[in-house]
Parts: structure tokens; C-alpha cells; sequence
């Protein structure tokens, strides 16, 4: 009997280890951190809150809290507006430019920013063994190029600080959108705090933005609280949550559910139905950003001007746009995204030309029919749906065969580099607003061209606009090599972007514009939730 | 049950298995006949009905004049068959649409042929190693058996989910494009980290017949060893391999969808269950549920592995009552 | 390679050989310590075969961790490269990162520059073995008094739906009663957050999730295992003595009908980690397995290696505690 009373106790003793340590483990794992005054869903977890690793979007995002670059933009104009700078001027030459930073400007440890900081900023950025990408927004710079390729050392950049509020700059060329350009969130002042035993996790950054970190969890959030020293301290949120969740749905469920306040992507087969809600709180806009595909020109057959016309040609964007994508997207007819002051372009397709143009190429080689064509592009299930609706387009149209070869990213840029592909899908956001900056990517020594193309015209062309000062002139000249471009159908845009942001009611000065970019400096959230 | 029952008949006493059996046979035969029943193209878009919901009638439409050149054009048996039975007749979206517009029941019918096609080489592919590893530790025994069986221990303890998606990724940049073959290699995968409980119930019963009478007989009548086991162990092993694969083929089937729910599986234009599945709950959302999308696909599955799992518990009873469960 | 490489290679083939040695030599007179000290030793070799399949895997895939920015000048490259010693011949590489994984430092993150990859998996951990063990505390919840009530009400409509329920349990994918639950109980009612984490309501439906089909499994198990311990004497004896029903089955016939229900929660707990890879990216928790794929997918090696290796060991781990619980619970099994 007590042998059978112990099993029972066993018994017991087990059940209770089996409940309790469940339980003991969910309580050190839970950390209520409560809900934030306003939430981020920011896709991808950030790379990095170095702003100088700020190489893609989400990294942007969060760097805009927790620094201040020399200037702003606001969020509805894209003008610039005062940041760390008060106010800027240049000399009669557009190439010496001289910032007088504010007096309150603070870190979030209570010090005070100073032009020095900005010095060491930027040489930190442009030092070769920053391995920054964000150089690029800085090679206009006096000795950039030298200090890059390491032939000069860091602190023979052309900046400088001439008194504490005092930041000079002095450039080699005047870049296109100078001012605009400086708003970019890697050229911001900053200190870091190495951790003592030099392992990555116990680094620390200091920044000047209107918000500081509290905590970080990977994958999880970043916990920011107001930077009490800032001067938009009394307006701004207490609390912000940046969520680090890459899944469009998940995150719409949150929003639904109340949870997140700031969502800047939705799932494309919900953009209609969001639209028609009438919340308002799906808010787009067109963006500047292109989405095209790139020909090797170097492959047998697309070496031949008459084939890439006819594949650029004979696709129906309208009705691929129609079709495949969620809404705010248009059709592309060029590579530039449209904008102020740009023309827009006679609508772009013609299926009996192209269907003319295959025929002469195939009539002059004797051929009965054009070998299969390949189009690569990577594993995104919108990428899939356009894949499809274009390789039915081709065989159609054309009579084409079209492989299509899915494959992940990483392998795409690899493919594409090494040259070994036929089509491949490819894309560019702007960064800023100046056409030049899809026009850049297509120079004949352009490391992204890879596409095979090299046309001294179109260089010209492209070098004579860039160096015209802003205005009419200019972008005509620009739309002229452009022309040369889209003439040689070495890259044949399919569409433009749009932005999905879901925005709750209660965030006033969000702003819609074609950089999708908005500083939460200029945000006013009503608390009270 | 009386003494003189085969296995098959102890089989199909149970009411479950005999139903279980019988829906596998039609759900096999329909995607075995996909290709000649009136089925829409799966991957003909019309952006006209996107998402459309489930809807009975019209059953039946007629092919586009587009959809019907491409079916005259077609070439091999099954597309003719199809002509010469429905001619031009189309079976309607019954079970609806999809983001494009894409039959659901056309595109789940592919799935499932895919999903099984996934089950079928990875059980070739578990078969031939598990077989082979197992009858060869169990036959041989003593030293050899002892260290093949530590070998098979240490590949159990791989966590293979992860290693398969290493591979899958791999595979995915490597230099193979040709989809089918990318399709086949990706289930041989599948197979080749299934293999274990084949070899381990294999080399238990090798182990026993090694030493059973027949097996000692053949011996004395001086047969030569290649010759034993081909003729006599073998196919005595029959029986424990078909309950292995019992086991194993629902886990592959569930492990497939397992990773093209993840994105690291079937790719499109091919379709399988799984990633049906996930297109489907990429749609699911409570702005507008489009519920069909995941259910149709899911249930599918459902059936198919309860099927299996049914028919896979009245095949161990049959075989030996004392086997493990599951 | 560097005299730290050596010596933490050096050292782990000696705890292992130690291990098994002692594991040998102790079978005969403390057989569950010895079991456990000989299968701890084969954690090691298990460990290096499943460093070496994923390491050759990645190396061998085409893409490194800094090809996937289309922007980045070669300047940036190369630096990165030297930085995260990708510029190494192979089998230096090879071999330092196996001795880091048996240290347990698998180094920096390449595509998370602010931390190391043990400290990201490290913060991972705790949540994705709450959920775990949150999942296996639901799995037994429903699955053993459900396999008890069936096997005792054999006969009755009890015993045929809890067998097709688990039958269904065993064959509904996870992210497929995933879905079904944040319908009911999140879109629905209202109950639970549909994705997240912070409060225990945010583990609700994930565990839940994660638990039916080892619930399904331990259901089943538990039924098979009291049918062969009921009918048997020493629990017919206790009942015939008066022992009331509870105690005959808590006492007498329980523990002997457990013994493969324990040796089964090794794969449960390995099914519950497999199956935290979909649900954590379906709900968006921040448990290991998040890291899992898209690790693999960025090519950001120490992470996706450091993932591997954990999994492996815990799945060892598990495997090797249910054993051992069986082989203590039942002498009769031979470990």
C-alpha cells in the first residue's frame, strides 16, 4: 500500500513539473512591454541601427527617429525644411555650401551637436573601411573619391566645421537636388559606444533624433522613447514600437486588431478592398520607382535590336497592369517615373510592329522561329503573376516560347552580374527626385547596368543634361537620352510604383509623397487610444 | 477472425480501411486522369473573375476559342482521349477562383497529382535505401549490424527539416532549370531523409528470417548467398516494407506541404497541395476572407492523409496487431 | 587554423571518447546513467556531421551574404568580406566556425550587424521553449485523459470519435489549424491577438496550434497502452481488492500503460520545434524559428549555422531525457 501511495505521490510529483515548467518558462519569456503610444509594423528587422549600414528601406525608417540629418522634407511637399541646420546658403558658384546648425540641437544624451560632429560623420561614411554604402550621397564631395579608393586619408574630405554651429561643405560638382539630397537618413552626426569586450551586441549609438532606443529584441521590436532633449520633445509620442515583421498579412491583422498604428505595406490582392473601406485608412500614392526588366544584349539573338523591340513591344502594360497588380501602380512607357516637369510619353506597346519587327529578324537569318527566351526573376509571389501574364503575352503575340526560371533573390543578382541571363526582372526606387537617377543606372560604365548596353550617345547625352542647372532645360535635355535608351529596348519598363501605407485615424501630418519617405518629427498623434 | 484470413482479407473487414481504400482509389484515378478529364487550363488567367467564390451552376461551360486551339494542339494521348470523350465541354470554377482568376478545382486536381508524385518517388527513393541499408545490417548481423546501426542512430539525430532546407536552397540556385527535373530532384530529397524507420523495421525482420528454417534450408541445399536473399529474404520482407511505408508516406506528404507553406518547396508554375495552401492563407484576411482559397486545398489534404493514416492502421493490424502506433 | 581552434576540437573529441568510455563502463551497474552518458557522447559526432552537411551546403550555394544588394560598390564588398573572413581558404573556415559551434560562439551575424549570432538565437530561445513546452503542456491536457476516457469507455461512442478526432489530429497540417483558430477565436471572438507577442494571450493560439497533432499522437498512445495493461492481473487483482476506479487506474495501471507514451514525447517535442518554424512566421513570434529560413534564405551563415546546431542538440536532448524516462520507468527496456 505505500509502495502504491508513492507511485500515486510520483504521480502527482510529475504532473505538477509537467504544468509547472510551461508555465515558469512563458513567464520568463513574456516581456509585457505594453502596448506603445504608436506602433511601426517596419517589414524586414533592421539590418542595422548604424545609419551607416542604412542600406535599405526598413533601416531608413527607423533611422528617421533616431536621428536628424542637416535637412528635412516635408512630408507632404518634399521641400526641404530645417533639421539640424537652421538655415544654408552657397556661394555664387553652387559649390561651397555653408550650414548653420541650430542651438538647441541636442544627442540623446544631453550634449550638445556640433559641427564637428557632422565633420566626423561624413568622413566616417565615405572611409573606406566603414564599408558604407551611403558614400554614393557624398562623392560629389572635394577628395571623396580619393579618400573611397584610399589614395587620400579620411580627414582630407571637404568638410569642415568653422566655428561650433558653423558646417561648410565644399564640392567638386554640383550634384543634382544638393539640398534635397542631404535629407538621405545615413548623413546624420553620431556617437557610438563601443561595448567593452568588442562584440557586435554591446555596441551603442547615440543619435540627435526625436527619439532614442529603450530596448531591442531581434525579430521582435525595437522600443524607442522620447529623446527628452529634442526640441519636438512635448509633441511627439512618449513611446514608439518598431516592429520587425516582413509578413504584409500578419501585420494587417494587427492593424485591424488595433494593435499597429503605421503599416507600409499591405497584401496587393487586398488593396481594393482596403480602398473601399471607408476608414480612409489605406492611404496611396504614385511613387518614383520603376519596375523593368532587363535584356542581355550580349545573348545571340537580343543582339539584335529588331528582337528587343519586338519583346518590349508586344507587351500590353495597361492590361498587365490591370490584371496583375493591386491599383495605384501605372503602366511604364519610360524608365523615369513621372514627375513634375517631366513629359509623359506616348503609350508604349504595339503588337503589330512587333510582330513585324520579329518577322523581318527572322526572315533575314532564315530562321522558322525565335529559340526559347528565358526571363528570370526572383520568388515573390507578385513577381510570379507578372511573370506569368508576360510569358503568355510573348506566346501570343509573338509566338515566342518563354522559359521562366523563379529563383531567389541572392541567385537573380548573381545571374545578373555574371551575365548570364536572357530577360530579368529588375527595379529601381528613386532616392531622390531628379531624373538622373534612374537614368545613372544605364551608363555605359554603370556597375548596375549589366545589360550589355553601351551607347556613347546616350552617355553624352545623359553627362550634357546632368551638368544644366535645374529647370525646362535640363529635363528636356535628360528625356533626350532617355529616348536613346528606351529606343534601344535594353531595358523595357513595365510599371510604375505606388505606396500602401496604413495609417491610423488618429496621425495627422503623414503626408503622401513619391519617395514614400515621411519624418515622424513632423507626425501629431492624439495619444489618447 | 479465423485462422485462414490472408491479410487482405483482414484488410478490408474493417469498414474504415475498405472506405479509406476506396477514396484514395478515386482520388488517384482523378488525378491519374487529370489530363483527360474536362478540366480549365490551371493556368489560364482571367482577370474578369478574381476570387471568385465557390458556385455550383452552370457545372459546365465551353472552352475559348484560345483554350480550345491550345487544347487541339496538344499533343499525346490523354488530350486526344479528352477531344474524342468531352470535346469542347469545360467543367465551371466550381470550388472558385483564385487571385488570377484560375480554376481552384483545375489547380487543386494538379496539386494533388503533384503531391503524390512526391509521395510516390520519395517512397521509391526511401524504399531502395531504407531496404537496402536495413537488409544488408540485418542479414549480415554481429559487428556489421551493430556499427551500420550506430551509423543509422547518428542520422537519426540530424534535425532533417533543416538540413532539407539548406538543400532546397541549394537547389534552387544551382545551375538545374529544367522544372520537371528540379521537381524530381526535390522530392528524392524528400526520400532521402525518410529512409529511417524503413531501414530499422527492414533490418528487424532481416535479423529474425536470417536465421528462420527456409533460410537454413536454402543454406543446406547449398544455394549460393546472392541467391538467398534475393529469392528468399527479400521477398519475405515484403510485408514490413509496406508497413513502412505506411508510415512514412503520410509524413513525406505532410512534410512537402510542410515546406512549400514555407515558400521552400514546389515551385510555380508547378502546384502542389502545400502550395496551394499558401497562397491561401496569404488571402486569408478579415477584410475580405476568401476562405475557399485555404479550405479547398487544405481539405484535400486532410482527406488524403486520413485516408492514408486509416488504411495505414488496418495495414499494421493486418500485418502484426503488436506493431507501434503512431 | 589558430591554437583556439585546435583546442576546442581537442577537447570535445576527449569529452566524447570520456563520455562513451564512462557510458561503457557503467552499463552494468547504473544502466539509465550509463545509457545517458553514452548517447550524450554521440551528441558530438552528431553535431560535426550536421555542421558539416550545412556548411558544405552553403558554401556550395551560389550567392554569398553581401551579393544581395545590387547597390553596394566593390569597395564595400571587399571590406565586408575581409571583416566576416569570408576571403579565408575553405577548410579554415570550416574548422573555425565547427570549433565556434562547439564553444557555442557562432560568431557575428552577417546580415544583423548590431549583434552576434548566439545572442540573437540566445533571445530567440526562451520564447520558441515557452511555446514549446506551453505545446507539449496542451498535448498532454488533451491527449492523455482523452486516450484514457477511450480506452475505459471502449465500446461506447466515445472510443470511435476520439479515434477519428486524432486521426484528424495526425492529418490537419499545423498552419492549417493555425488559420482556423485566429478565425474563431481572434477575427471572431475577439479573444486573442491574431499575431505577436508580449502577453500569455499571445501564446494561446500558437501553443494550441502546435499541440493538436501530438495530442492526436499521445491520444492514441495512451489508449493502445491501457488496452494491453487493463486486462492484465496485477491491475484486475487491485480492482478485485476494492481499490476504488481512480486509484486502479492512477496506480496500477497508468504507469505501466505510459512507457511508450514517454519514449514518444523525444519526437513530440522534435515535431513541436519543426512545426514552431511555420507557426512563429505565421504569427509573428519572435521564437528561433523565425530565424530559421530567412537566415538560410540571406545566406547570413553563423546565424543559420548557430539555428542548425541548436536545433540539432536540443532535438538530441529530448530524445535523450524521453529515453532515459523510459528506460528508469520500465526496467525491462533495455537502453
Amino acid at each position: 500500500m505505500s509502495m502504491a501511495s508513492g507511485v500515486f505521490t510520483r504521480v502527482i510529483g510529475w504532473s505538477a513539473a509537467v504544468v509547472l515548467v510551461p508555465v515558469v518558462l512563458l513567464a520568463m519569456a513574456l516581456r509585457d512591454p505594453g502596448r506603445a503610444d504608436f506602433v511601426l509594423g517596419n517589414g524586414n528587422e533592421p539590418k542595422s541601427l548604424d545609419p551607416a549600414e542604412a542600406s535599405a528601406i526598413p533601416e531608413g525608417r527607423v533611422a528617421r527617429f533616431l536621428f536628424e540629418p542637416l535637412v528635412t522634407l516635408d512630408n507632404a511637399t518634399l521641400e526641404p525644411l530645417p533639421g539640424a541646420a537652421t538655415s544654408w546658403t552657397s556661394d555664387p558658384t553652387g559649390l561651397r555650401w555653408t550650414f548653420t546648425l541650430r542651438d538647441d540641437g541636442r544627442f540623446a544624451d544631453g550634449t550638445r551637436v556640433e559641427a564637428s560632429h557632422f565633420v566626423d560623420a561624413f568622413r566616417r561614411l565615405v572611409d573606406p573601411k566603414t564599408a558604407s554604402r551611403a558614400a554614393a550621397y557624398l562623392l560629389d564631395v572635394a577628395n571623396a573619391r580619393a579618400v573611397r579608393s584610399g589614395k587620400r586619408p579620411p580627414d582630407a574630405l571637404g568638410v569642415a566645421a568653422t566655428s561650433p554651429t558653423t558646417f561648410v561643405m565644399t564640392l567638386e560638382t554640383r550634384p543634382a537636388d544638393f539640398v534635397r539630397s542631404l535629407a538621405f537618413p545615413a548623413l546624420v552626426p553620431l556617437k557610438i559606444v563601443e561595448s567593452p569586450d568588442g562584440r557586435a551586441s554591446g555596441r551603442r549609438i547615440v543619435g540627435n533624433g526625436p527619439f532614442r532606443v529603450d530596448y531591442r529584441r531581434p525579430r521582435d521590436r525595437i522600443r524607442l522613447e522620447r529623446n527628452p532633449h529634442h526640441r519636438d520633445a512635448a509633441k511627439t509620442p512618449r513611446t514608439v514600437d518598431v516592429l520587425a515583421c516582413d509578413s504584409a498579412g500578419t501585420l494587417l491583422n494587427m492593424f485591424l486588431a488595433g494593435d499597429v498604428d503605421w503599416v507600409t505595406d499591405v497584401p496587393p490582392t487586398l488593396v481594393a478592398p482596403l480602398l473601399a473601406r471607408t476608414d480612409g485608412a489605406l492611404r496611396t500614392a504614385p511613387m518614383s520607382g520603376t519596375y523593368f526588366l532587363r535584356v542581355n544584349t550580349r545573348k545571340p539573338h537580343l543582339a539584335d535590336v529588331r528582337v528587343r523591340r519586338a519583346l518590349d513591344l508586344a507587351v500590353d502594360r495597361e492590361a498587365l497592369v490591370r490584371a496583375a497588380l493591386p491599383g495605384g501602380e501605372s503602366a511604364a512607357n519610360g524608365l523615369v517615373a513621372p514627375g513634375a516637369g517631366w513629359n509623359p510619353r506616348p503609350r508604349r506597346g504595339d503588337p503589330t510592329e512587333a510582330r513585324r519587327l520579329l518577322d523581318a529578324f527572322l526572315a533575314e537569318k532564315g530562321l522558322r522561329e525565335l529559340p526559347p527566351v528565358e526571363y528570370a526573376y526572383n520568388t515573390l509571389d507578385i513577381h510570379q503573376t507578372i511573370a506569368e501574364v508576360l510569358q503568355r503575352g510573348w506566346t501570343e503575340t509573338l509566338g515566342i516560347r518563354v522559359r521562366l526560371a523563379r529563383m531567389e533573390n541572392a541567385s537573380l543578382l548573381a545571374a545578373v552580374k555574371a551575365g548570364d541571363f536572357d530577360l530579368a526582372r529588375g527595379s529601381w526606387i528613386a532616392d531622390h527626385t531628379d531624373p538622373t537617377t534612374f537614368l545613372d543606372v544605364f551608363r555605359s560604365d554603370a556597375p548596375n547596368n549589366q545589360t550589355g548596353f553601351a551607347d556613347p550617345t546616350f552617355d553624352a547625352r545623359l553627362a550634357a543634361g546632368a551638368a544644366l542647372p535645374e529647370g525646362p532645360a535640363r529635363l528636356a535635355a535628360l528625356f533626350d537620352a532617355e529616348s536613346v535608351l528606351l529606343d534601344a529596348s535594353a531595358v523595357i519598363p513595365i510599371h510604375h510604383y505606388a505606396s500602401y501605407n496604413l495609417v491610423a485615424r488618429n496621425v495627422r501630418g503623414f503626408g503622401l509623397n513619391a519617395l514614400d519617405i515621411h519624418f515622424p518629427q513632423q507626425f501629431e498623434t492624439e495619444t489618447s487610444r | 477472425m479465423s485462422r485462414s484470413d490472408g491479410p487482405v482479407a483482414i484488410l478490408f473487414k474493417d469498414t474504415s480501411a475498405r472506405i479509406a481504400a476506396g477514396l484514395l482509389l478515386i482520388l488517384t484515378l482523378v488525378a491519374m486522369g487529370a489530363d483527360v478529364l474536362p478540366l480549365a487550363d490551371p493556368g489560364a488567367v482571367d482577370t474578369s473573375r478574381r476570387f471568385a467564390a465557390p458556385r455550383l451552376a452552370p457545372a459546365t461551360t465551353t472552352l475559348s476559342a484560345e483554350g480550345a486551339a491550345r487544347l487541339a494542339a496538344a499533343p499525346g494521348l490523354a488530350p486526344a482521349m479528352r477531344r474524342a470523350l468531352f470535346g469542347d465541354t469545360v467543367i465551371a470554377p466550381l470550388l472558385g477562383t483564385d487571385e488570377l482568376g484560375r480554376c481552384l478545382l483545375s489547380r487543386t486536381v494538379r496539386g494533388f497529382r503533384l503531391s503524390l508524385a512526391a509521395a510516390a518517388v520519395a517512397a521509391i527513393v526511401t524504399l531502395l535505401i531504407g531496404t537496402t541499408v536495413g537488409a544488408f545490417s540485418g542479414w549480415k548481423a554481429g559487428r556489421t549490424d551493430a556499427i551500420v546501426m550506430r551509423l543509422v542512430d547518428l542520422a537519426d539525430s540530424v534535425p532533417v527539416v533543416f538540413i532539407v532546407i539548406f538543400a532546397v536552397a541549394f537547389l534552387r540556385a544551382s545551375g538545374i532549370t529544367d522544372p520537371s527535373a528540379k521537381v524530381v530532384v526535390f522530392f528524392a530529397t524528400l526520400g532521402m531523409v525518410s529512409w529511417i524507420t524503413m531501414a530499422r523495421l527492414v533490418r528487424a525482420s532481416a535479423l529474425a528470417l536470417r536465421t528462420g528454417a527456409f533460410i537454413d534450408a536454402s543454406r543446406a541445399l547449398g544455394m549460393s548467398e546472392p541467391r538467398i536473399v534475393f529469392r528468399h529474404l527479400l521477398p519475405n520482407l515484403v510485408p514490413v516494407m509496406i508497413v513502412a511505408l505506411s508510415l512514412t508516406v503520410p509524413r513525406i506528404l505532410l512534410f512537402e506541404s510542410f515546406l512549400s507553406f514555407l515558400g521552400m518547396g514546389v515551385e510555380a508554375p508547378d502546384l502542389s497541395l502545400g502550395t496551394l495552401a499558401r497562397s491561401g492563407f496569404a488571402a486569408f484576411n478579415p477584410v475580405d476572407p476568401r476562405v475557399h482559397l485555404l479550405l479547398v486545398p487544405g481539405i484535400a489534404l486532410a482527406l488524403l492523409l486520413l485516408a492514408l493514416n486509416v488504411l495505414g492502421d488496418a495495414v499494421r493490424d493486418a500485418a502484426d496487431p503488436r506493431l507501434p502506433r503512431p | 587554423m589558430t591554437a583556439a581552434t585546435f583546442g576546442t576540437l581537442l577537447t570535445a573529441a576527449a569529452a566524447a571518447v570520456a563520455a562513451g568510455i564512462a557510458g561503457r563502463r557503467l552499463a552494468a551497474s547504473r544502466p539509465v546513467l550509463g545509457f545517458t552518458l553514452r548517447r550524450l557522447a554521440l551528441v558530438v559526432p552528431t553535431v560535426i556531421v550536421v555542421h558539416a552537411a550545412a556548411f558544405a551546403l552553403m558554401r556550395a550555394t551560389p550567392g554569398g551574404p553581401f551579393d544581395t544588394d545590387p547597390r553596394m560598390d566593390p569597395v564595400v564588398r571587399a571590406e565586408l568580406a575581409a571583416r566576416y573572413r569570408l576571403d579565408r581558404p575553405l577548410l579554415e573556415s570550416w574548422l573555425d566556425s565547427l570549433a565556434g559551434a562547439l564553444r557555442f560562439d557562432f560568431g557575428p551575424s552577417m546580415a544583423w550587424r548590431d549583434a552576434d549570432a548566439t545572442d540573437i538565437l540566445l533571445s530567440g530561445l526562451p520564447v520558441s521553449a515557452a511555446l514549446g513546452a506551453l505545446a507539449l503542456l496542451f498535448a498532454v491536457l488533451l491527449g492523455v485523459p482523452a486516450g484514457i476516457v477511450a480506452a475505459l469507455r471502449r465500446g461506447s461512442w466515445i472510443d470511435p470519435v476520439v479515434r477519428v478526432v486524432s486521426s484528424l489530429g495526425l492529418a490537419i497540417p499545423n498552419f492549417l489549424v493555425a488559420t482556423a483558430l485566429i478565425a474563431l477565436f481572434s477575427f471572431g471572438l475577439g479573444w486573442f491577438p491574431p499575431a505577436g507577442f508580449g502577453t500569455w494571450k499571445h501564446a494561446v493560439l500558437p501553443a494550441l496550434a502546435l499541440s493538436l497533432p501530438v495530442a492526436a499522437a499521445l491520444a492514441r498512445l495512451v489508449r493502445t497502452g491501457l488496452l494491453v495493461e487493463l486486462p492484465k492481473d496485477h491491475v484486475r487483482t487491485a480492482r478485485a481488492k476494492g481499490l476504488g476506479p481512480a486509484r486502479v487506474l492512477f496506480v496500477h495501471a497508468l504507469p505501466g500503460a505510459l512507457g511508450p507514451t514517454v519514449a514518444y514525447l523525444g519526437p513530440a517535442a522534435a515535431t513541436v520545434l519543426t512545426g514552431s518554424l511555420v507557426i512563429e512566421s505565421m504569427a509573428a513570434i519572435p521564437g528561433m524559428g523565425t530565424h530559421f529560413v530567412s537566415a538560410a534564405m540571406n545566406r547570413d551563415y553563423p546565424l543559420a549555422l548557430g539555428a542548425v546546431i541548436i536545433y540539432t542538440v536540443l532535438v538530441s536532448l529530448f530524445n535523450l531525457l524521453a529515453d532515459a524516462a523510459h528506460a528508469a520507468l520500465d526496467p525491462r527496456i533495455k537502453p
